[in-house]
């Protein structure tokens, strides 16, 4: 397809087009033909209009000369005649000359070789041969016919003829050499257009393909990764329940129960992390101490970076407060810690420090956060590259290449940024710089006082899904709340028509139906302002969307803890509870 | 480039002149190729070659005469050669005549007179100054004076005088053609 340049195109594309459809060599060298043909003509027509001039001219002089030669001719008058001739032979194209008396018999003439004079008068009308004109005039007095005279004259010769039209010429054939040219660098200027534009094309192409290529093996790799850990998490869950239900042994089953909680903690985590590039916004900003934060994954850390690693720590009194996503914060930190020991095979040191950054010229205040390990270190020329999605330099299941992406997309969407400083054989420093928050951290809520707190409150329950509908209504149970479950958008609809003796309605965010989670809350909204109600989801983009309606929010999978948090905030934030 | 008139004086004009001439005289044998006959012969055809260069009043033509008249008065030295000249030639959109008026002849009507010479004591062939329209003509040496054109012989040449006065005076206007061909002009 023939791209036109944008200014042409936009305004008359039709005749861009044209003109580039006649700018062919073959129209050229017609035009070049066509300006030929007119200068040929234009030649022929100046050497017609000369020609005729010239006819005139000798008639003049013959009838001029008859006029002359009257009295000599008809008196005998050689030396008369003589002169008349002489003058006119001083004229180098009259090449010949001739009296004849009134009986047509030659009386006096001369002639130049080649030409010739007739012998007698041949009366004619002037005409002009190919080079000559020749021209007969009447020698007449009065009434009375003397004599003839006879004019031979030659044009001017073909040479100064042809100088006369050299110039005509010289412009003729310029402009067609210049037409020619013009057409045929116009035509390669095309050809090598199409030709550019032809590569660039299947450039595209391979470049596409690539990227094809590249996203398919980036998912091999993704869905290697995920599906060999949730195998694994997977086989620990089910190889934990298959041994409870063999064993009776209260101490055995306990510490079965305790791995699967584990395995499943872990999975939860991955999920977390997989999540971690699509979602840009924290679902939870809320403003942390990171001294309190960061002492607080010490157990953690402790137990995922195996005892060859040593973690020291050195977290200020006066560190300012972030406001971040709390557990977006201690994954990322996890991440960073897990690539420090991976870095460090036979173990090392890794030391968490903290610093406040006032601000400066056009930064503000930061907080940052260097985890630095004793490690191999990395390459210069994959710094840029290891906050990539999927890129990694573990094995198929060692490694999702998810780590260090979460902790770069934590830092983006938490307003920071993230800094490597990295000597092969030293080790590497992973700074994370997040912007300070003027508000106070909250204090943790006493979990117990609000359990107490929930009794005998109503929730309505919308979920779809029997197994996570039993899940939850347990947990609410055990916290205190009375249930009552709906399957769906508007099953629930219609249970507040009946009567909304409800304190808050958890739904799902996602449901078979008409009315999805967020159409209810909306609805709700609208016809019952003083009920309260909270959206649960696993899926990010949802969770984003519902986060801009200023619509409460729980993550899953959620803890009891997480869940009796979550609705004392959103009971909180509500209606007024109901008058009993 | 040579002249084909010939590097010799003209003679091949004149001997071609004198040819067409000596045509017309065949049928006369005797002396037919005499100077004398040559000269008689250029100079009848002068005579009648003079009417084109003139013009006449239109007074000089009646409707009454149709023809254009030439006359000789006193000896004729021409002879059937004027005849033969003259012959189906028009002058003036006329036919041309000869008319001999012998020695005491009137010259009324006619419009070229030639006088040849006479012993006559009395001779006096041209009418008086401005009365008639007519061109007078006579040889200088041999005719009688007073004539408008007198023929003379230059270099074995037939040439003329010309008296222009006496022309105008008779309302006859002479070509200046023919003026710059004559020997001398008078332009009294």
């Amino acid at each position: 397809m023939t791209k036109w340049p944008r200014t042409e195109s936009a305004d008359r594309p039709g005749t861009g087009r044209i003109v580039a459809q006649m700018a062919t060599p073959l129209s050229a060298v017609v035009i070049a033909l066509l300006l030929l043909i007119a200068g040929l003509a234009f030649a022929f027509q100046l050497e017609q209009i000369g020609r005729t001039e010239k006819l005139r001219q000798i008639t003049v002089q013959a009838q001029t000369l008859a006029s002359g030669i009257a009295a000599p001719l008809a008196f005998d008058d050689d030396v008369a005649l003589k002169e008349y001739l002489n003058a006119l032979r001083a004229d180098p194209q009259l090449v010949a000359a001739a009296v004849y008396d009134s009986a047509g018999a030659f009386v006096a003439g001369y002639a130049r070789a080649p030409a010739k004079i007739p012998s007698r008068a041949e009366v004619a009308d002037p005409h002009s041969l190919l080079s000559a004109l020749i021209v007969t005039a009447p020698v007449m007095q009065g009434n009375t016919r003397l004599g003839t005279v006879y004019l031979h004259s030659t044009l001017d010769s073909l040479s100064r003829r042809l100088t006369r039209y050299l110039g005509i010429g010289v412009i003729v054939v310029v402009a067609s050499v210049l037409i020619v040219m013009l057409a045929a660098s116009y035509s390669s200027l095309r050809e090598a257009h199409h030709k550019l534009q032809a590569e660039s094309s299947s450039r595209r192409q391979a470049e596409e393909a690539l990227r094809q290529s590249q996203k398919m093996e980036a998912m091999g790799q993704l869905t290697g990764g995920v599906a060999h850990d949730f195998n694994n998490l997977l086989m620990v869950a089910a190889g934990g329940l298959d041994l409870m239900d063999r064993t009776d042994d209260p101490a055995k089953i306990e510490r079965l129960k305790a791995g699967i909680r584990q395995a499943v903690d872990r999975g939860s985590k991955l999920t977390r992390q997989l999540l971690a590039f699509s979602r840009r916004t924290p679902v939870n900003p809320e403003v942390v101490d990171l001294r309190e934060r960061i002492h607080g994954l010490d157990a953690l850390l402790e137990r995922s970076l195996g005892e060859s690693i040593e973690v020291a720590m050195h977290l200020p009194n006066d560190l300012w407060p972030v406001e971040v996503d709390a557990s977006e914060l201690e994954v990322a930190i996890l991440n960073i810690a897990l690539n420090a020991r991976d870095a460090m095979p036979r173990g090392g040191v890794i030391v968490i420090e903290a610093t406040n950054v006032p601000s400066r010229n056009e930064r503000q205040d930061q907080v940052r956060i260097a985890l630095t390990d004793t490690g191999t270190g990395i390459a210069p020329d994959l710094v840029a590259k290891i906050f990539e999605p999927f890129f990694t330099t573990k094995e198929v299941g060692q490694g999702t290449g998810l780590g260090l992406s979460q902790v770069y997309g934590f830092a983006r969407a938490s307003g920071g940024e993230v800094f490597v400083d990295s000597v092969i054989g030293t080790g590497t420093a992973i700074t994370l710089a997040l912007p300070r928050s003027l508000l106070v951290p909250q204090a943790k809520d006493g979990v117990a006082q609000a359990v107490a707190a929930f009794d005998r409150q109503r929730i309505l329950l919308v979920e779809d899904d029997d197994s996570v509908a039993d899940a939850v209504g347990g947990m609410l149970h055990e916290l205190g709340f009375e249930i009552e479950r709906a399957g769906n958008g508007e099953a629930a609809l219609q249970r507040l028509e009946r009567g909304a003796d409800f304190d808050l309605v958890l739904s799902d965010m996602i449901m078979p139906g008409d009315v999805s989670g967020i159409d209810l809350v909306r609805r709700i909204k609208e016809d019952r302002p003083a009920l309260s109600t909270m959206l649960m989801t696993g899926y990010s983009a949802a969770a984003a969307s519902a986060a801009k309606e200023g619509v409460a929010l729980l993550s899953k999978p959620f803890s009891l803890q997480d869940l009796a948090v979550q609705i004392t905030a959103a009971l909180k934030q509500g209606g007024a509870p109901r008058p009993d | 480039m040579p002249w084909r008139h010939g590097g010799g004086g003209g003679r091949y004009g004149r001997a071609k002149l004198a040819g067409l001439i000596l045509i017309g005289l065949l049928p006369q044998p005797a002396g037919a190729s005499s100077p004398a006959n040559l000269e008689r012969a250029v100079k009848a055809s002068f005579l009648l070659k003079f009417a084109p260069f003139v013009e006449w009043p239109p007074a000089a033509f009646t409707a009454a005469d149709r023809n254009f008249v030439i006359c000789v008065t006193g000896e004729d030295p021409f002879g059937n050669i004027l005849n033969d000249v003259v012959r189906g030639q028009r002058m003036k959109q006329r036919p041309v005549s000869v008319r001999r008026l012998g020695t005491a002849g009137s010259a009324a009507g006619c419009h070229i007179l030639y006088a040849g010479r006479s012993a006559e004591a009395e001779y006096a062939p041209f009418p008086a100054a401005g009365s008639l329209p007519i061109l007078t003509v006579s040889d200088k040496s041999t005719g009688p004076t007073g004539a408008m054109i007198a023929f003379l012989v230059q270099g074995g040449r037939v040439r003329f005088q010309i008296d222009d006065g006496a022309a105008r005076a008779s309302g006859l206007k002479i070509s200046s053609k023919l003026l710059a061909l004559a020997v001398t002009v008078n332009r009294k």
